[in-house]
């Protein structure tokens, strides 16, 4: 070992000078440049996470897509283009799903492993503010997640745009052939006019056996009196057969985004509060695949707020009409868990469904730098 | 460093117990126990890792903690096992730290590394690091801060005896530098070897403190050691004479413990009456009292299970 090394002793400076002002510095609650970065490869260099996070946001993409692509290039005639507006809903559900438990594992592993490693207390002893040190490590953990968010949904993207069929120049609903872009008066005067071919369909009007017989004045009462809910389907059809449209692209994205970073943020402050990777990453996962699905199918009397206050409940509720998949009827305001359409609560007002995402990313925050600063080192 | 009526306690079981230290800037000051008896415990707490539930204390002249940030902008600290992130290089692991001190710390990263050793293993991951290594990398992560004072506990630990002869020539060296060293150990000879002055602590109360010669000094009588013919009429007339505060007989032949404040002179005094005796004298010499004996005689490890 050498100990003859200058350079450290060389200017040294013995008075407190010098502490004094780097103190104010590293008092300060706002965490530096430097400390981001230096956190932000901390969780970059662990191998095992970060292709867990890869695995379960990027892979599917780059899997279903590349068989799709393969699949019409080797046999064009059985198998279409491999985009379209189905695959585009369904692949950003599922990036919604996995990409949130890769979230929590990645926040969970943020919130945990100084503590785990051992590197809590040299952290602690540098006098560096301990919310600073808990705040440096929500953009070095949103740095990792918001570009992998991007590029697979970047893919999803481009594959939808430049490799899906033409699309449709009428809406199928119900057995009918609709025309495009009818707004509800539009659509409500064109069944009107087609009385039979409505009663025929299997349109919702509630007519009964008696449908095929009924007379033309009964069948247009029942489709002035339905027609708010005839035009929701249309509407959710016309928008699952089509490709999205960039600006609803763009929503969708930023929804992935939002719904991934949440995902990121709880985990972090429950791996803060518990100081247990494993268990919060359970937990989370736990919350998200059967406790939300769960709670979100079901209308539990006297509950209905409780169960408003999932996080899940309420991402879900803003979840962009785009993700909406033809088989799942979902739209703005609607649930789709499990890509089916958990509609089992009825649709919160925005200001209800902000106050629940808010109140989970600063609650979990809070909670988390709580733990962070009175933690026994 | 200085604390006055330092109490921590977890539960019913008080780590900490009402501790009054003083450790003058630029001494090398060992804080010695034995196992269990509340020196990390002190050592976190004066660190703000753990909060005291009484009494006051400072460091480099700042209270703690309620100017612990200023007082931690000069202090390295080891405390308990050095650990890493095991997935990050040496020289990444000090980055990070170097981020969080912030100031020019990211500067003295390689000098750190140079100076403990460990430049040429500095990329690989602390994982294939081992324990002497960690310490080492440890004592780098103090220096980021260009620290006046240091508070190493337990830093020779885990190490083997070259490990160790390394560790105690970087402790001197930066003592050297005017730096103040603080570290605790329950190795004595190390301690020994390495500090000028000690603080000893048994049940989280410090018993005894000051420089380790004065200390050793006011333990009792010096005790000679007598190899000679007739060791029992030998004692017999030593004791007689009322130059000894005792006399005890050994397979090495006869020990005699002078009274408080005996001078060297009674090793000559004990020699010349057994000569005049007629009592051949083949060996006698001082024997020195150890801080190991001071402190065993000190502290209830041995002998005094309460």
């Amino acid at each position: 070992m050498t100990t003859t090394e200058p350079s450290l002793s060389a200017g040294r400076s013995q008075a407190p000078g010098p502490g004094r002002r780097a103190a104010s510095v590293i008092g300060a609650w706002l965490p530096t440049w430097d400390l981001i970065s230096a956190k932000n490869r901390e969780i970059r260099k662990r191998r095992g996470l970060m292709i867990t996070i890869v695995v379960l946001i990027v892979a599917p993409v780059v899997l279903i897509y590349g068989l799709r692509l393969l699949f019409h290039v080797v046999d064009p005639d059985s198998y279409g283009l491999a985009g379209s507006p189905d695959i585009f809903s369904q692949l950003s559900n599922l990036m919604a799903e996995f990409g949130f438990i890769a979230a929590v594992a990645l926040g969970a592993a943020a919130g945990t492993t100084d503590l785990s490693d051992g590197m809590f207390r040299h952290l602690v002893i540098t006098g560096r503010s301990r919310l600073a040190l808990y705040l440096a490590r929500i953009p070095a953990g949103l740095a990792v997640t918001v570009p992998v968010v991007a590029l697979a949904f970047a893919m999803n993207c481009l594959v939808t745009s430049y490799e899906s069929a033409p699309p449709p120049t009428s809406v199928s609903m119900n057995g009918l052939t609709l025309p495009q872009h009818l707004d509800r008066a539009g659509l409500q005067i064109w069944l009107l006019q087609r009385p039979e071919q409505a009663a025929t369909s299997g349109l919702p009007l509630g007519l009964g056996p008696a449908a095929p017989t009924a007379t033309p004045a009964r069948i247009r009462s029942a489709i002035d009196k339905d027609i708010a809910g005839i035009y929701d389907s249309y509407t959710a059809d016309e928008i699952s057969g089509t490709d999205p449209a960039d600006n609803e692209m763009a929503k969708i994205g930023l929804w992935l985004e939002l719904d991934i970073g949440i995902g990121f943020l709880v985990g972090l402050g429950l791996g803060s509060l518990t100081g247990q990777r494993t268990t919060t990453t359970i937990t989370l996962i736990a919350l998200e695949i059967i406790v939300t699905p769960l709670l979100a199918g079901v209308q539990i009397p006297y509950f209905i707020d409780g169960e408003r206050g999932l996080i899940g409940v309420a991402m879900g509720q803003l979840r962009p009409a785009g993700m909406a998949s033809t088989n799942s009827g979902g739209g703005p305001g609607q649930l789709l868990f499990g890509g089916k359409g958990a509609l089992g609560i009825p649709p919160m007002p925005t200001w209800a469904m902000i106050a629940v995402i808010v109140g989970w990313i600063i609650g979990w925050s809070g909670i988390g730098a709580w733990r962070m600063v009175t933690r026994d080192a | 460093m200085q604390t006055h009526g330092l109490t921590k306690r977890f539960g019913a079981n008080v780590a900490v117990d009402g501790v009054e230290l003083q450790v003058p800037r630029g001494s090398t000051f060992g804080y010695l126990g034995p196992n269990g008896a509340g020196k990390t415990t002190l050592m976190r707490t004066l660190l703000g890792l753990t909060r005291a539930d009484g009494g006051t204390m400072s460091l480099l002249g700042f209270p703690v903690p309620a100017e612990r940030t200023r007082a931690l902008a000069r202090v390295g600290a080891i405390v308990d096992e050095p650990r890493f992130h095991p997935h990050l290089t040496g020289r990444d692991n000090l980055r990070l730290l170097a981020a969080a001190r912030g100031g020019d710390a990211a500067t003295r990263i390689a000098p750190s590394l140079n100076r403990v050793g460990l430049a040429d293993r500095a990329d690989d991951k602390v994982a294939t690091y081992s324990l002497g290594m960690r310490q080492r990398l440890g004592v780098a992560s103090c220096l980021l801060g260009d620290p006046e004072l240091l508070i190493l506990d337990e830093p020779m630990n885990g190490l083997d005896p070259a490990g160790m002869h390394e560790m105690r020539t970087m402790i001197a060296s930066l003592a050297g530098e005017g730096r103040t060293v603080v570290l605790s150990s329950h190795l004595l000879d190390e301690v020994e070897r390495t500090c000028d002055a000690v603080a000893i602590v048994d049940h989280g109360r410090v018993i005894r403190q000051g420089p380790i010669d004065e200390l050793i000094g006011s333990a009792g009588g010096m005790v000679v050691q007598v190899d000679c013919a007739e060791p029992a009429r030998a004692a017999r007339l030593i004791n007689e004479a009322g130059i000894a505060a005792g006399t005890a007989l050994t397979g090495a032949g006869l020990t005699v413990t002078s009274p408080a404040g005996a001078s060297r002179e009674l090793v000559a005094d004990i020699n010349q009456r057994l000569v005049g005796a007629g009592i051949p004298v083949y060996d006698i010499r001082e024997i020195q009292t150890s801080l190991e004996d001071w402190f065993l005689s000190m502290t209830t490890r041995l002998g005094d299970p309460s």
